[in-house]
């Protein structure tokens, strides 16, 4: 398997295939890179994904043909392009063991082995995702057929397979069937989306995780309630500049392509509410799950208790998206009931004049209360079963360590830079990016080697995966 | 088809972004021109290179910790990932357009040196040897009656076998086909001694899998400073900040031992460090406060499947780890990658001879000369200074155990690519083994020569042209290292066998 972090590669590919001046020859090149991706991962896995492509494909084309506006037919279809995906999850959740303690025989008899991690085939997540949003959109007559390159060029688009951001076919499709060049805003924008997404995950995230979050979850009961409170907060930030910092590098390589792809993040710790966290937080997915289950379930035009279990159904779905297990599970019911609370709360004429009353200490106080669960929450994510969560859990709050934390420089260096890149304010941003826009080629080439070099030199020699590669 | 005019945006746009690539590709390729840049390379963070899951051969380069060049040899890369790929089915002829690097090329004209005619085999050994029977037999075996005592009773007591090298050891190739056939014979005595803190991908265990979470100062013989004070491993490792280290059976049932130790230096607080075991923390361990080190042991009621170590203070530095049953034997790998005769002076004797007496090991193997092919020492007719450099080297080690048995393993066969596009053997190779087999019978030590055991002079061609040697002229593949292994370890049980026969008398005599 080759490292997720050879992923940062991709703008250079992105930049190979910008330079074509044909159309044609460079579509069909976008497509076919987007094939090597898959199938350096390994051909097993590549036949897999191909399988989900052709099913999507003639499935849909059948479909729309043969019985148009069929439910059964489009539920049937949806159920066989998820299916490869649950059974990753499944398997990945521990069915083989678990079946395994109930019949080793049974495991050895079906090929089965026993101590593989199941991580889905590169792309998996993501092509089961556009498939379900192709066939819907086909079934709905919201989207005309398209050949095959186009397809797979909207499927396996080469920078997002790892972990998105999810496409929509209509938005993606219209994008790529007029010529898209790159001009020189769209290259800078692009260097500077690169630029941010490496520095996020090689410089900030990974270190974070060297160095204070990973031996903290790995022994939380030699940690004090301080050390353990630091590195939650930590992994928090942590796990939005991981995946955002992905997002980053995807957007950009697709902009050096003149491709614009949808955001993923749109600053989701500033959020006040749990039910704005979700809208800020992997959008793409939340959009995704919104468009296709949230709405068709009614969406908000439903009464109160309809609405709070459409909210429930998303909710989770969007948690056990992340792993069949009762953690994930309970993060979803977790963060789905907090939603309903919150919704609850808006229906309410007094809490709504109370708050109204009051902008500032609702603001704030909501803002704390958001962070502080989203943060708790993270137990649930980052541990591997709801033992070790519950073990973290009683370690944080009984730690009988105690003392200054004890973590090192490069730690603190780089936990208050993940603050001041995830909580900086709007106009500093701006006036960073401006700068970085008007710099010349030389500061630019410079500033994105610096930052791939400075990483090496703060590295063990180990790269550290995309947390969201797993998924 | 016309290709069309470009708007002059579009190719200023071309324009800037080639610009700023060619910019940062030549900023990020100078990290891979300068020697001493090597833990500035983006190579080590992004992965890309490296293809996950394959096992990649160690070679003579530095371990990520540190950078320094001086010592690596030439033409071998630093990156493990850049190692070659053996070539099966091609024959020394073939490989001047086969390499994919340029070799090692020796210092000396390709001649066969006057030691070669007192190699006992030949030097155009036709076959590579089988492993039926005994093809190498130890030199000099009455010096491992302390050793084979041991196994004698290793039905209740524990043998334990410190095995020192460089980069052919590491890998644990050799040790772990020897570990495993030893304790088929004698008893599992568990995992015995391994280092903990250092990057586990440059000190291997087949049977441990050994992790490590939080960032690690991390000195070894290698570059030297810490003054002196490395432990038995010759690594010390210390979290800046936060560390745990892990390890666990690398096999699904397989056990550790059931005693625990753990060398640490000396620490200021009461509970420098927690330990789990199995999971479960453990408590009461007990501290034993020496002049120069800290040994820390207990004895779980349980086998020992995992071990999870938590540096608590800060400064505290960990040798290693040791989980070991009550009998058995155990056969441990203390390799650090490039090292070479000279860099056991790195050690502080007296905490090395402290450790050392601590560990009281049974036999100390050494297997070194991967690394010193240009050794100045073995420039001189009679290679006096090399000698001497090996004797110091012996002396270093056994200091602390010098009731031990000692053995010397020669270096494994090395070659490099001649002008006429072929793998020669590198000429020094047969005087080095030499030499080593001269300060092993001074030093009272036995030997086996593995170069021999290879075939020889000329030996590393066949042995790559049968998938059993990488491309890097240097280091043998895992099936090489394996036949290597086995065939030492035969040799060492036909030794006993044999100590057994004409020594019955000494068998009940005192262990050392």
């Amino acid at each position: 398997m080759i490292s997720s972090n050879s992923l940062l590669l991709l703008p250079l590919l992105a930049a190979l295939l910008m330079s074509l001046r044909q159309q044609n020859l460079r579509l069909l090149l976008i497509a076919l890179a987007g094939v090597a991706v898959v199938v350096l991962e390994g051909l097993a896995d590549a036949l897999i994904i191909a399988g989900v492509l052709t099913l999507c494909l003639l499935g849909t084309h059948l479909l729309v043909r043969l019985r148009p506006g069929s439910r059964a037919g489009l539920a049937a279809l949806i159920v066989l392009e998820v299916a490869p995906l649950i059974i990753y999850k499944l398997l990945r959740s521990g069915l083989v063991e678990w079946l395994a303690s109930i019949d080793p025989v049974l495991i050895v008899g079906a090929g089965l082995p026993a101590e593989t991690d199941w991580l889905p085939p590169l792309g998996l997540s993501v092509i089961t995702f556009q498939a379900v949003s192709y066939t819907v959109d086909r079934w709905r007559n919201q989207l005309p057929a398209h050949g095959g390159v186009h397809y797979l060029i909207y499927m396996g688009f080469f920078p997002h397979l790892a972990a998105g951001p999810i496409l929509r076919a209509s938005d993606f499709m219209a994008q790529i069937l007029k010529p898209c060049t790159a001009r020189a805003e769209d290259v800078r924008e692009g260097l500077w989306r690169i630029f941010c997404g490496l520095t996020k995950k090689l410089l900030i995230a990974d270190v974070i995780a060297r160095a204070g979050v990973n031996p903290v979850f790995s022994d939380p009961g030699a940690f004090s309630t301080a050390e353990i409170s630091i590195a939650l907060i930590a992994y928090t930030l942590q796990i939005f500049l991981d995946f955002s910092g992905y997002t980053d590098v995807v957007i950009g390589s697709a902009r050096l392509m003149g491709i614009r792809m949808p955001e993923n993040f749109d600053r989701p710790y500033h959020a006040t509410s749990i039910a704005e966290y979700w809208r800020r937080w992997h959008m793409s997915l939340s959009a995704w799950v919104s468009q296709y289950v949230y709405r068709p379930l009614g969406g908000n035009r439903v009464t109160a208790w309809k609405l709070y279990r459409n909210v429930m159904i998303s909710i989770i779905l969007l948690a056990v998206w992340h792993g069949l297990t009762p953690n994930f599970l309970l993060y979803g019911l977790l963060h789905g009931c907090a939603v309903c609370l919150n919704r609850w709360l808006l229906r309410s004429p007094e809490w709504v004049r109370w708050t109204g009353s009051r902008p500032m200490i609702a603001s704030a106080g909501g803002w704390i209360l958001t962070f502080a669960f989203v943060v708790i929450a993270r137990i649930l994510f980052r541990t591997p079963d709801l033992a070790s969560a519950q073990e973290f859990g009683l370690y944080w709050l009984t730690a009988e360590q105690a003392g200054l934390p004890r973590f090192g420089l490069a730690f603190w260096g780089c936990l208050l830079a993940a603050l001041a890149v995830t909580f900086a304010p709007v106009r500093a941003n701006h006036a960073i990016h401006a700068w970085w826009m008007r710099g010349s080629s030389i500061m630019q080439g410079t500033l994105i080697a610096g930052v791939l070099i400075t990483a090496a030199a703060l590295s063990d020699g180990q790269a550290l995966h995309f947390i969201y590669r797993q998924f | 088809m016309p290709v069309p005019t470009l708007p002059a945006d579009v190719t200023e746009a071309r324009s800037h972004l080639l610009q700023v690539w060619l910019v940062g590709l030549i900023l990020v390729l100078a990290t891979y021109f300068v020697a001493d840049a090597q833990s500035l390379r983006p190579g080590r963070v992004l992965g890309a290179l490296g293809i996950e899951g394959v096992h990649l051969p160690f070679n003579s380069a530095k371990p990520p910790e540190t950078a320094d060049s001086a010592r690596s040899e030439p033409g071998v890369a630093g990156d493990p990932s850049r190692a070659g790929i053996p070539l099966p089915g091609k024959d020394a002829g073939e490989m001047s357009n086969a390499s994919p690097r340029q070799p090692v090329r020796p210092p000396e004209a390709a001649t066969e040196s006057s030691f070669a005619a007192r190699s006992d085999q030949p030097a155009s050994a036709p076959d590579l040897p089988e492993r039926a029977g005994v093809l190498r037999p130890i030199e000099g075996g009455q010096h491992l009656g302390a050793f084979f005592r041991s196994l004698d009773r290793s039905s209740t007591e524990l043998t334990r076998v410190l095995h020192y090298g460089d980069s052919t050891l590491a890998g644990d190739g050799i040790a772990k086909t020897v570990r495993s056939r030893l304790k088929q014979r004698f008893g599992d005595g568990g995992a015995g001694f391994f280092v903990a803190g250092m990057d586990a991908r440059w000190m291997r265990r087949d049977d441990l899998r050994i992790g490590r979470d939080g960032e690690w100062e991390v000195h070894t013989i290698l570059f030297g400073g810490n003054q002196g004070r490395y432990g038995l491993g010759g690594v010390s490792a210390r979290p800046r900040g936060l560390g745990v280290v892990h390890a666990v059976a690398n096999r699904k049932g397989g056990t550790l031992g059931r005693r625990i130790e753990v060398y640490t230096n000396l620490a200021r607080s009461e509970s420098p460090m927690r330990l789990q075991i199995n999971g479960q923390t453990i408590d009461g361990m007990q501290r034993n406060r020496l002049e120069r080190f800290e040994h820390w042991s207990i004895n779980p009621d349980e086998d020992v499947t995992s071990i999870k170590l938590s540096v608590l203070e800060s400064g505290l530095e960990v040798y290693g780890i040791v989980s070991e049953f009550a009998q058995g034997l155990t056969w441990e790998t203390t390799a650090v990658v490039g090292i070479a005769s000279g860099s056991l002076r790195q050690f502080n004797g007296e905490h090395l001879a402290a450790q050392t007496r601590m560990r009281d090991p049974h036999l100390i193997v050494l297997m070194l000369g991967g690394n010193e092919t240009t050794h100045g020492g073995l420039a001189s007719a009679d290679g006096r200074i090399y000698r001497e450099s090996y004797l110091n080297a012996l002396s270093m080690l056994r200091r602390g155990a010098p009731g031990a048995a000692c053995l010397v393993m020669a270096p494994l066969d090395q070659a490099f690519q001649a002008e006429d596009g072929r793998v020669r053997s590198k000429p020094v190779m047969s005087k080095m083994v030499q030499v080593q087999r001269d300060a092993a019978n001074e030093a009272g030590c036995a030997f086996w020569d593995s170069w021999s055991f290879m075939g020889g002079n000329g030996a590393f061609s066949r042995w790559l042209a049968q998938g059993m040697a990488w491309t890097d002229l240097v280091h043998l593949t895992e099936k090489g290292l394996t036949r290597v292994g086995d065939a030492f370890a035969d040799a060492l049980l036909a030794e006993y066998e044999h100590w057994r026969g004409v020594s019955a008398p000494h068998r009940s005599g005192p262990n050392r």
